[in-house]
Protein backbone atom coordinates (compact mmCIF):
# COMPACT_ATOMS: atom_id res chain seq x y z
CA UNK A 1 0.00 0.00 0.00
CA UNK A 2 1.11 3.09 -1.26
CA UNK A 3 1.18 5.67 2.39
CA UNK A 4 1.68 9.13 2.41
CA UNK A 5 3.68 10.02 6.21
CA UNK A 6 1.65 12.85 8.18
CA UNK A 7 3.13 14.27 11.12
CA UNK A 8 2.49 17.43 13.44
CA UNK A 9 4.64 20.07 15.58
CA UNK A 10 3.16 20.56 18.67
CA UNK A 11 3.72 17.70 20.35
CA UNK A 12 6.05 16.67 22.75
CA UNK A 13 7.62 13.96 20.09
CA UNK A 14 10.05 15.57 17.98
CA UNK A 15 8.66 15.89 13.93
CA UNK A 16 12.28 14.03 13.61
CA UNK A 17 10.69 10.58 15.82
CA UNK A 18 7.82 11.10 14.54
CA UNK A 19 8.91 10.37 11.08
CA UNK A 20 11.09 7.54 12.31
CA UNK A 21 8.03 6.00 14.00
CA UNK A 22 5.57 6.10 10.82
CA UNK A 23 8.69 4.89 8.39
CA UNK A 24 9.46 1.98 10.94
CA UNK A 25 5.18 1.57 10.84
CA UNK A 26 5.25 1.26 7.09
CA UNK A 27 9.03 -0.75 6.73
CA UNK A 28 7.01 -3.61 9.13
CA UNK A 29 4.48 -3.37 7.85
CA UNK A 30 5.10 -3.57 3.95
CA UNK A 31 4.16 0.00 2.97
CA UNK A 32 5.78 2.18 0.59
CA UNK A 33 5.88 5.60 2.51
CA UNK A 34 6.06 8.78 0.81
CA UNK A 35 7.82 11.58 2.68
CA UNK A 36 5.38 13.44 5.62
CA UNK A 37 3.14 16.34 5.64
CA UNK A 38 3.91 18.22 8.45
CA UNK A 39 0.66 19.75 10.09
CA UNK A 40 1.06 22.80 12.04
CA UNK A 41 -0.40 22.46 15.18
CA UNK A 42 -0.76 19.09 16.80
CA UNK A 43 -4.78 17.85 16.06
CA UNK A 44 -4.71 20.73 13.47
CA UNK A 45 -6.41 20.30 10.16
CA UNK A 46 -4.86 22.84 7.83
CA UNK A 47 -2.09 20.50 5.97
CA UNK A 48 -4.98 17.20 5.98
CA UNK A 49 -7.34 19.21 4.08
CA UNK A 50 -4.58 19.50 1.63
CA UNK A 51 -3.59 15.93 1.20
CA UNK A 52 -3.78 14.76 -2.46
CA UNK A 53 -5.76 11.56 -1.76
CA UNK A 54 -5.90 10.41 -5.37
CA UNK A 55 -2.51 9.82 -5.29
CA UNK A 56 -2.15 7.52 -2.05
CA UNK A 57 -3.72 4.48 -1.05
CA UNK A 58 -3.81 6.24 1.96
CA UNK A 59 -1.98 7.98 5.38
CA UNK A 60 0.20 7.09 8.12
CA UNK A 61 -0.63 8.77 10.69
CA UNK A 62 1.88 9.31 13.59
CA UNK A 63 -0.94 8.95 16.40
CA UNK A 64 -4.48 8.71 16.44
CA UNK A 65 -4.77 11.87 18.62
CA UNK A 66 -3.36 13.69 15.92
CA UNK A 67 -5.81 14.10 13.77
CA UNK A 68 -9.21 16.05 14.77
CA UNK A 69 -12.49 14.04 15.63
CA UNK A 70 -14.54 14.15 12.88
CA UNK A 71 -11.46 14.42 9.81
CA UNK A 72 -13.00 13.20 6.14
CA UNK A 73 -11.71 10.00 5.20
CA UNK A 74 -12.42 9.42 1.12
CA UNK A 75 -14.09 6.63 0.19
CA UNK A 76 -11.69 3.38 -0.12
CA UNK A 77 -8.87 5.34 1.16
CA UNK A 78 -7.22 4.21 4.66
CA UNK A 79 -5.87 5.81 7.45
CA UNK A 80 -2.82 4.47 9.18
CA UNK A 81 -2.41 5.13 12.91
CA UNK A 82 1.64 3.90 13.59
CA UNK A 83 2.22 4.38 17.28
CA UNK A 84 -0.80 3.02 18.36
CA UNK A 85 -0.96 0.29 15.19
CA UNK A 86 -4.84 0.67 14.23
CA UNK A 87 -6.29 1.30 10.69
CA UNK A 88 -9.76 2.85 9.08
CA UNK A 89 -12.21 1.78 8.47
CA UNK A 90 -10.96 -1.85 9.46
CA UNK A 91 -10.49 -0.70 13.60
CA UNK A 92 -13.28 2.12 13.56
CA UNK A 93 -15.01 1.32 16.44
CA UNK A 94 -12.49 0.96 18.93
CA UNK A 95 -10.89 4.03 17.26
CA UNK A 96 -13.79 5.94 18.07
CA UNK A 97 -14.51 4.31 22.09
CA UNK A 98 -10.95 4.96 22.18
CA UNK A 99 -11.23 8.98 21.12
CA UNK A 100 -14.54 9.13 23.60
CA UNK A 101 -12.85 7.16 26.62
CA UNK A 102 -9.67 10.04 26.12
CA UNK A 103 -12.54 13.27 26.28
CA UNK A 104 -14.10 11.28 29.46
CA UNK A 105 -11.18 11.18 31.42
CA UNK A 106 -9.45 14.59 31.04
CA UNK B 1 -20.54 -0.19 58.39
CA UNK B 2 -21.99 -2.84 56.35
CA UNK B 3 -19.73 -3.33 52.77
CA UNK B 4 -21.24 -3.83 49.16
CA UNK B 5 -18.25 -6.57 48.97
CA UNK B 6 -19.03 -9.96 49.26
CA UNK B 7 -17.04 -11.81 52.11
CA UNK B 8 -15.07 -13.77 49.50
CA UNK B 9 -14.27 -10.25 47.62
CA UNK B 10 -13.69 -8.77 51.13
CA UNK B 11 -11.06 -11.38 52.02
CA UNK B 12 -8.93 -11.28 48.66
CA UNK B 13 -8.98 -6.99 48.59
CA UNK B 14 -7.69 -7.43 52.59
CA UNK B 15 -4.83 -9.94 51.45
CA UNK B 16 -3.77 -8.34 48.66
CA UNK B 17 -3.70 -4.77 50.20
CA UNK B 18 -1.97 -6.70 53.35
CA UNK B 19 0.59 -8.54 51.01
CA UNK B 20 0.71 -6.62 47.51
CA UNK B 21 -0.48 -9.84 45.81
CA UNK B 22 -2.67 -12.54 45.67
CA UNK B 23 -1.60 -16.26 44.44
CA UNK B 24 -4.62 -18.28 42.98
CA UNK B 25 -5.20 -21.67 40.59
CA UNK B 26 -5.69 -20.21 36.92
CA UNK B 27 -9.49 -19.67 36.46
CA UNK B 28 -9.09 -21.19 32.80
CA UNK B 29 -6.90 -24.14 32.62
CA UNK B 30 -7.43 -24.68 28.98
CA UNK B 31 -6.64 -20.96 27.91
CA UNK B 32 -3.69 -21.74 30.03
CA UNK B 33 -2.58 -24.81 28.25
CA UNK B 34 -3.16 -22.48 25.07
CA UNK B 35 -0.92 -19.85 26.03
CA UNK B 36 1.70 -22.75 27.26
CA UNK B 37 1.94 -24.66 23.83
CA UNK B 38 2.31 -21.42 22.39
CA UNK B 39 5.15 -19.80 24.47
CA UNK B 40 6.68 -23.76 24.56
CA UNK B 41 8.75 -23.62 28.02
CA UNK B 42 12.09 -25.33 27.09
CA UNK B 43 16.07 -25.02 28.45
CA UNK B 44 17.31 -22.77 26.00
CA UNK B 45 20.84 -22.22 25.78
CA UNK B 46 22.36 -19.01 27.12
CA UNK B 47 23.07 -17.72 23.79
CA UNK B 48 20.51 -16.49 21.40
CA UNK B 49 18.21 -15.41 24.27
CA UNK B 50 17.07 -12.49 22.97
CA UNK B 51 16.09 -13.82 19.30
CA UNK B 52 13.90 -16.53 20.91
CA UNK B 53 12.42 -13.99 23.68
CA UNK B 54 11.33 -12.05 20.34
CA UNK B 55 10.05 -14.76 18.31
CA UNK B 56 7.67 -16.03 21.08
CA UNK B 57 6.48 -12.22 21.73
CA UNK B 58 5.81 -12.02 18.14
CA UNK B 59 4.10 -15.56 18.44
CA UNK B 60 1.67 -14.54 21.63
CA UNK B 61 0.93 -11.35 20.14
CA UNK B 62 0.06 -12.47 16.90
CA UNK B 63 -2.37 -14.69 17.95
CA UNK B 64 -6.03 -13.45 17.82
CA UNK B 65 -6.79 -15.37 21.40
CA UNK B 66 -3.95 -14.99 23.69
CA UNK B 67 -5.31 -11.77 25.15
CA UNK B 68 -8.47 -13.49 25.81
CA UNK B 69 -7.24 -16.37 27.01
CA UNK B 70 -4.75 -14.15 29.03
CA UNK B 71 -7.93 -12.42 30.64
CA UNK B 72 -9.55 -15.95 31.10
CA UNK B 73 -6.78 -16.78 33.36
CA UNK B 74 -8.04 -14.33 36.48
CA UNK B 75 -11.15 -12.61 35.43
CA UNK B 76 -12.95 -13.30 38.24
CA UNK B 77 -9.52 -11.79 40.57
CA UNK B 78 -9.39 -8.91 38.19
CA UNK B 79 -13.09 -7.66 38.78
CA UNK B 80 -12.73 -7.78 42.66
CA UNK B 81 -9.81 -6.41 42.64
CA UNK B 82 -9.91 -4.12 39.90
CA UNK B 83 -12.97 -3.85 38.55
CA UNK B 84 -15.27 -5.30 35.35
CA UNK B 85 -14.75 -2.31 32.75
CA UNK B 86 -10.44 -2.83 32.36
CA UNK B 87 -8.28 -1.49 30.21
CA UNK B 88 -5.74 -4.54 29.36
CA UNK B 89 -2.22 -3.96 28.10
CA UNK B 90 -2.19 -4.73 24.37
CA UNK B 91 1.04 -6.63 24.15
CA UNK B 92 2.05 -9.13 26.85
CA UNK B 93 5.64 -9.56 28.18
CA UNK B 94 8.06 -12.71 28.38
CA UNK B 95 10.54 -13.34 30.97
CA UNK B 96 13.10 -16.15 30.32
CA UNK B 97 15.91 -16.75 33.09
CA UNK B 98 18.56 -19.14 32.34
CA UNK B 99 20.35 -20.37 35.57
CA UNK B 100 23.22 -18.15 36.30
CA UNK B 101 23.18 -15.82 33.94
CA UNK B 102 23.32 -12.15 34.75
CA UNK B 103 22.96 -11.01 31.28
CA UNK B 104 18.62 -10.58 31.09
CA UNK B 105 17.90 -9.44 35.16
CA UNK B 106 15.19 -6.92 35.81
CA UNK B 107 16.54 -4.81 38.52
CA UNK B 108 14.53 -3.34 41.12
CA UNK B 109 11.76 -0.92 39.61
CA UNK B 110 8.03 -0.10 40.07
CA UNK B 111 6.28 -0.30 37.43
CA UNK B 112 5.29 3.69 38.21
CA UNK B 113 8.51 4.74 37.76
CA UNK B 114 8.51 3.87 33.86
CA UNK B 115 5.50 5.46 33.13
CA UNK B 116 2.73 3.36 34.27
CA UNK B 117 -0.38 3.85 35.92
CA UNK B 118 -0.86 3.73 39.75
CA UNK B 119 -4.30 2.37 39.12
CA UNK B 120 -2.57 -1.08 37.45
CA UNK B 121 -1.97 -4.63 38.39
CA UNK B 122 -0.01 -6.77 37.03
CA UNK B 123 -1.10 -10.72 35.93
CA UNK B 124 2.08 -12.66 36.44
CA UNK B 125 1.95 -16.45 34.78
CA UNK B 126 4.63 -18.56 35.60
CA UNK B 127 4.99 -21.09 32.91
CA UNK B 128 6.76 -23.41 34.90
CA UNK B 129 7.05 -23.78 38.51
CA UNK B 130 9.11 -21.09 40.05
CA UNK B 131 10.88 -20.71 43.42
CA UNK B 132 13.32 -18.80 45.01
CA UNK B 133 16.06 -17.34 42.90
CA UNK B 134 14.08 -18.67 39.95
CA UNK B 135 10.99 -16.39 40.81
CA UNK B 136 10.46 -12.79 41.34
CA UNK B 137 10.66 -10.71 44.52
CA UNK B 138 8.44 -8.14 45.71
CA UNK B 139 8.70 -5.64 48.56
CA UNK B 140 5.93 -6.10 50.72
CA UNK B 141 3.84 -2.81 51.48
CA UNK B 142 4.80 -2.55 55.28
CA UNK B 143 8.15 -1.89 54.16
CA UNK B 144 7.41 0.11 50.69
CA UNK B 145 5.72 2.78 52.58
CA UNK B 146 9.02 4.26 54.04
CA UNK B 147 11.17 3.17 50.72
CA UNK B 148 12.91 5.78 48.97
CA UNK B 149 14.82 6.16 45.76
CA UNK B 150 18.28 6.73 46.29
CA UNK B 151 21.70 5.30 45.09
CA UNK B 152 22.27 2.29 42.01
CA UNK B 153 20.04 -0.09 41.85
CA UNK B 154 22.02 -2.24 43.55
CA UNK B 155 22.63 -0.30 46.34
CA UNK B 156 18.57 -0.50 46.76
CA UNK B 157 18.09 -3.78 46.88
CA UNK B 158 20.38 -4.33 48.98
CA UNK B 159 19.10 -2.23 51.34
CA UNK B 160 15.70 -4.19 51.39
CA UNK B 161 17.16 -7.42 50.99
CA UNK B 162 16.52 -8.64 54.34
CA UNK B 163 12.70 -7.62 53.71
CA UNK B 164 11.79 -8.96 50.03
CA UNK B 165 9.80 -11.91 49.50
CA UNK B 166 10.68 -14.29 46.91
CA UNK B 167 7.25 -15.60 45.82
CA UNK B 168 6.82 -19.25 44.96
CA UNK B 169 4.78 -19.82 42.48
CA UNK B 170 3.58 -22.94 40.61
CA UNK B 171 2.63 -23.91 36.97
CA UNK B 172 -1.43 -23.72 36.94
CA UNK B 173 -1.45 -20.76 39.33
CA UNK B 174 -1.51 -17.20 38.57
CA UNK B 175 0.22 -14.06 40.31
CA UNK B 176 -1.52 -10.71 40.93
CA UNK B 177 0.57 -8.15 42.11
CA UNK B 178 1.07 -4.27 43.07
CA UNK B 179 2.57 -2.61 40.87
CA UNK B 180 3.52 0.30 42.53
CA UNK B 181 5.39 -1.85 45.15
CA UNK B 182 9.48 -2.33 44.32
CA UNK B 183 10.48 -5.90 42.98
CA UNK B 184 12.58 -7.33 40.34
CA UNK B 185 14.38 -10.60 40.06
CA UNK B 186 17.94 -11.71 40.92
CA UNK B 187 20.43 -13.96 38.87
CA UNK B 188 18.53 -17.70 39.01
CA UNK B 189 20.41 -19.80 40.75
CA UNK B 190 18.15 -22.87 40.41
CA UNK B 191 18.83 -25.83 38.16
CA UNK B 192 16.18 -24.80 35.71
CA UNK B 193 14.76 -22.01 33.44
CA UNK B 194 12.23 -19.34 34.78
CA UNK B 195 9.55 -18.66 31.85
CA UNK B 196 6.81 -16.34 33.00
CA UNK B 197 4.46 -13.93 31.24
CA UNK B 198 3.33 -10.79 32.43
CA UNK B 199 0.78 -8.51 31.57
CA UNK B 200 -1.18 -5.15 33.22
CA UNK B 201 -4.80 -4.60 33.95
CA UNK B 202 -6.63 -1.46 35.06
CA UNK B 203 -10.01 0.51 35.20
CA UNK B 204 -10.56 1.93 31.70
CA UNK B 205 -11.59 4.97 33.53
CA UNK B 206 -8.95 5.52 35.65
CA UNK B 207 -6.03 7.69 35.49
CA UNK B 208 -3.30 6.57 32.47
CA UNK B 209 0.16 7.64 32.80
CA UNK B 210 2.88 7.48 30.01
CA UNK B 211 1.92 4.54 28.71
CA UNK B 212 -0.84 5.40 27.40
CA UNK B 213 -4.69 4.93 26.05
CA UNK B 214 -4.53 3.47 22.64
CA UNK B 215 -0.43 3.05 22.61
CA UNK B 216 -0.17 0.85 25.38
CA UNK B 217 -4.07 0.00 26.67
CA UNK B 218 -7.10 -1.05 24.85
CA UNK B 219 -10.40 -1.02 26.71
CA UNK B 220 -11.85 -4.84 26.70
CA UNK B 221 -14.33 -5.03 28.91
CA UNK B 222 -16.89 -1.61 28.54
CA UNK B 223 -19.95 -2.09 29.80
CA UNK B 224 -23.68 -0.73 28.15
CA UNK B 225 -24.30 2.16 30.29
CA UNK B 226 -20.85 3.54 29.72
CA UNK B 227 -20.60 2.93 25.93
CA UNK B 228 -23.53 4.91 26.06
CA UNK B 229 -22.80 7.45 28.16
CA UNK B 230 -19.70 7.96 25.70
CA UNK B 231 -21.25 7.90 23.02
CA UNK B 232 -24.00 10.74 24.38
CA UNK B 233 -24.34 14.00 23.18
CA UNK B 234 -26.89 16.56 25.21
CA UNK B 235 -29.30 17.69 22.42
CA UNK B 236 -29.04 21.37 23.11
Amino acid sequence: MNLKGYVAVGSPVPVSVQNMVVRDYCARNGHSYSLSDVEFVFGGSAMWEGIDWAKFDGVCVYSLWQIPNGAMLPEGKEVHFALENYVLPRDEEMVRTLRQLREAIK
Amino acid sequence: MSSFISPSDQELTARFLEEGFVIQDAEDFAALDYLHTLASPHEPPAEGLNELKLSVMKKLNASKFSRVAYYQLAKEALHALVGNELAMQKKFNINVQVPNDDRNLLPIHADTWTGDSAFQVVVWVPLVDCYRTKSMWILPPRYAKDFKIEGSSEDMFLRIEPQVRYLEIKYGEVLIFNSTLPHGNRVNREDSTRWSLNCRFKGAFTPYAAKGLGEHFEPITLRAASRIGLAYRHPL
